[in-house]
């Protein structure tokens, strides 16, 4: 079956996002599969912001973050692995796995970026759309919700 | 008075031997020691669900081995029964003509064959030994009079490798001040660690029971592994002797060992008598007894 | 406080399935400091069911509100109105609060969604041990603040069993014996007379249960009855 993926991005601005962009302003390509949500920093990251994608209709979610250790915030990287481990098994507990992933990719490092996105692209066509999009896209005012929750 | 009792009292060595109550209704196994060896030794004791594991009632075991001829030890654990209980079988005891009482705690349930089952340790050993006073004085544990009262002799466990020492020896001394007449202890190997128990006893007239145990295939290899958690230790050389034997042979080898413990104990009179434990089988007892010179 | 555990998803998932519209309610005190119960775990399993049924493609409208203590008539109260529209009702409090919530606000059926575990301590995020069976008979004041009746498995009053290996106790190797540190509490206060004397038998009849407590006030202004 042919389909796009609805891909969620949670991200840090520092980090990840930087490198986003410069993959963008470079004109990497990469697959169009990803709406990015920027957070100051991903130990701001909700478990319940997770779920919620998912109850929306996302196909998967990514978390990306700072490398260990060079979180500006010293760990809030730390604390979203924690989380996002724990929304893992959660997620497979109502069961939905495999679809929620964290990633690290620093600012500088748009390649990598670039290599997550299709990963996880990859990853979720093989396990084809999530159940729960029935059709739609990914509902945009989640996105929206999200944005406003994280930017004041 | 019990057998027991005047044994100990007149100061005559008491060998013991524990028997096996078993898991069924079959008792000709349980009691194949008492018609082989009633003769020779001064009591039977009947272990109440040792391990937390179901088998035969004590105080039924005991009757019976009084009717084949044996002089009875009855265990009695505050685990599984209530005050009410406890006390109502004591008396089922003293009818029953049961008079000689080991009284313990008991090993918890979760570590037995019904980890699901209630733990009842309404009592503790100290408690269940004031028990046994009070009826023995006509009283139950409430303070109401009894209809008759029973005679006991009643004993309680100490741990002479206790770790630590302090508080254990602290709950010795309760023993005795709540009636222990004597004391029974775990499985010995090392006659040193017995010696230096003796010292931090009472010198009144409270009587020893040293533990001696025919250790089986599983416990050695367990040993040989660094696996031993118990409270008693065995000597590395006894456990590098035994290892690796075929089973047989470890008992075989246990029981000898074990008959030199007993002789030499008997011989410093480093207790008043001994508390064997062999499996309950009378071929095992009978070669301890021949290796002690019983 | 009271500690509770999350029950299993497929567990409260069962309980449900025969209802379209749920109310989930929180308790904002004990079960929501051990993350059990409180408004961000009634979040996390109304977004569970909801992907979970969603993925079986039924429809459950769940209905998410936390009160302050569920063990409290003030805090129930106001929340009666509110449960009426549901079919029913998941209760993340304690067993109290499940009871409490029930008695007085629900008609329909109602389900605990978290097991009660025990009252304890909270030694840090996530990581709670018990430390009282509420016997009725508190003993703390001679035993050097240790709980026997608790922190021993067998509850004995009078010393340590005979299972103690190395300080540690015969039913849980990973936890030390209760006794052998009472007894070490003592002997740093000089109290150790507290530990030779022989504890009484326990009275049980104070812990029988269900348990009242009149508070003398209470009394005075209302006599006995509740
Ligand atoms: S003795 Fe233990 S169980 Fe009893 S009230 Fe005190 S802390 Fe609680
Ligand atoms: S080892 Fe200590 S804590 Fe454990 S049951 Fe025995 S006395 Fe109680």
């Amino acid at each position: 079956m042919e389909f796009t993926p609805k891909i969620l991005a949670l991200v840090c601005t520092y980090c990840t996002y930087t490198a986003a962009d410069m993959a963008g302003s470079a004109r990497m390509q990469y697959p169009a599969t990803v709406r990015i949500v920027k957070y100051l920093c991903t130990g701001r990251i909700d478990i319940l912001h997770i779920l919620k994608a998912f109850e929306a209709g996302a196909d998967a979610v990514m978390v990306s973050g700072c490398e260990a250790g060079s979180c500006h915030f010293l760990e809030g990287n730390l604390r979203a692995r924690e989380r996002v481990e724990y929304a893992q098994k959660l997620l497979e507990e109502a069961g939905l796995d495999g679809r929620l992933e964290m990633f690290e990719v620093a600012a500088s490092d748009a390649p990598k970026w670039v290599a997550a996105v299709k990963e996880m692209t990859q990853r979720v066509e093989a396990l084809g759309p999530s159940p729960l999009r029935r059709g739609k896209h990914l509902h945009p005012e989640v996105v929206e919700q999200l944005e406003n929750m994280v930017q004041p | 008075m019990s057998k027991l009792r005047e044994t100990l009292e007149t100061g005559a060595f008491a060998v013991v031997v524990e028997l096996k109550p078993p898991k069924g209704t079959a008792v000709a196994d349980m009691l194949a020691p008492v018609n082989a060896l009633k003769g020779r030794v001064a009591a039977f004791a009947l272990p109440d669900n040792e391990h937390a594991r179901m088998r035969l009632a004590s105080v039924a075991a005991a009757r019976l081995v009084q009717e084949a001829g044996g002089e009875p030890l009855v265990n009695l654990t505050c685990r599984d029964r209530n005050r009410l209980a406890l006390e109502s079988d004591l008396l089922g005891a003293a009818v029953l003509g049961l008079e000689n009482l080991l009284l313990l705690s008991g090993d918890y349930v979760t570590l037995g064959d019904h980890p699901q089952a209630k733990p009842v340790y309404d009592a503790d050993s100290v408690q269940l030994l004031q028990i046994v006073q009070g009826l023995m004085a006509g009283q139950d544990s409430a303070g109401q009079p009894l209809n008759g009262n029973p005679a006991f002799f009643p004993g309680a466990v100490a741990i002479p490798e206790a770790d630590p020492l302090a508080p254990q020896l602290l709950k010795c001394a309760k023993k005795i001040e709540a009636g222990a007449q004597f004391l029974v202890t775990p499985p010995i190997f090392d006659l040193e660690k017995l010696r230096q128990f003796r010292e931090h006893l009472p010198l009144n007239p409270v009587k020893l029971l040293a533990g001696l145990k025919v250790l089986g295939a599983e416990e050695t290899a367990l040993a040989a592994a660094g696996q031993w958690r118990k409270v008693y230790s065995l000597p590395p050389d006894l456990v590098s002797e035994l290892a690796g034997k075929e089973p047989e042979e470890v008992l075989a080898l246990g029981a000898a060992a074990a008959g030199r413990l007993l002789k030499q104990i008997k011989e410093e009179r480093l207790a008043d008598g001994v508390y064997l434990k062999a499996k309950g089988r009378t071929d095992l007892l009978t070669k301890i007894l021949e290796t002690a010179g019983w | 406080m009271i500690i509770a555990e999350r029950k299993p998803f497929a567990e409260i998932k069962a309980m449900v399935a025969p209802y379209k519209k749920i109310l989930i309610v929180g308790c904002g005190t004990c079960v929501a400091v051990c993350l059990a119960g409180g408004e961000k775990e009634v979040g996390l399993l109304a977004s569970q069911l909801r992907l979970a049924l969603g993925l079986e493609d039924k429809r459950l409208e769940i209905g998410e509100i936390t009160v302050e203590r569920q063990c409290d008539m003030e805090f129930l109260r106001p929340l009666c109105d509110f449960t009426a529209d549901y079919e029913a009702i998941i209760s993340l409090a304690c067993g109290a609060g499940v009871q409490f919530l029930k008695q007085l606000c629900s008609l329909q059926p109602i389900f605990p969604g978290v097991n009660t575990s025990f009252i304890g301590v909270n030694n840090d995020v996530g990581f709670y041990t018990e430390r009282c069976r509420a016997c009725n008979n508190c003993y703390l004041g001679v035993t050097g603040g240790i709980c026997p009746v608790t922190m021993c498995p067998k509850g004995l009053l009078n010393g340590p069993c005979g299972g103690t290996i190395q300080g540690h106790c015969e039913v849980d190797p990973e936890k030390e014996c209760a006794w052998s540190k009472i007894y070490h509490r003592l002997e740093l206060e000089g109290s150790l007379d507290n530990m030779r004397r022989i504890m009484p038998l326990h009275p049980c009849d104070r812990s029988t249960t269900p348990g009242t407590v009149i508070h003398p006030a209470f009394k005075k202004r209302y006599g006995t009855n509740e």
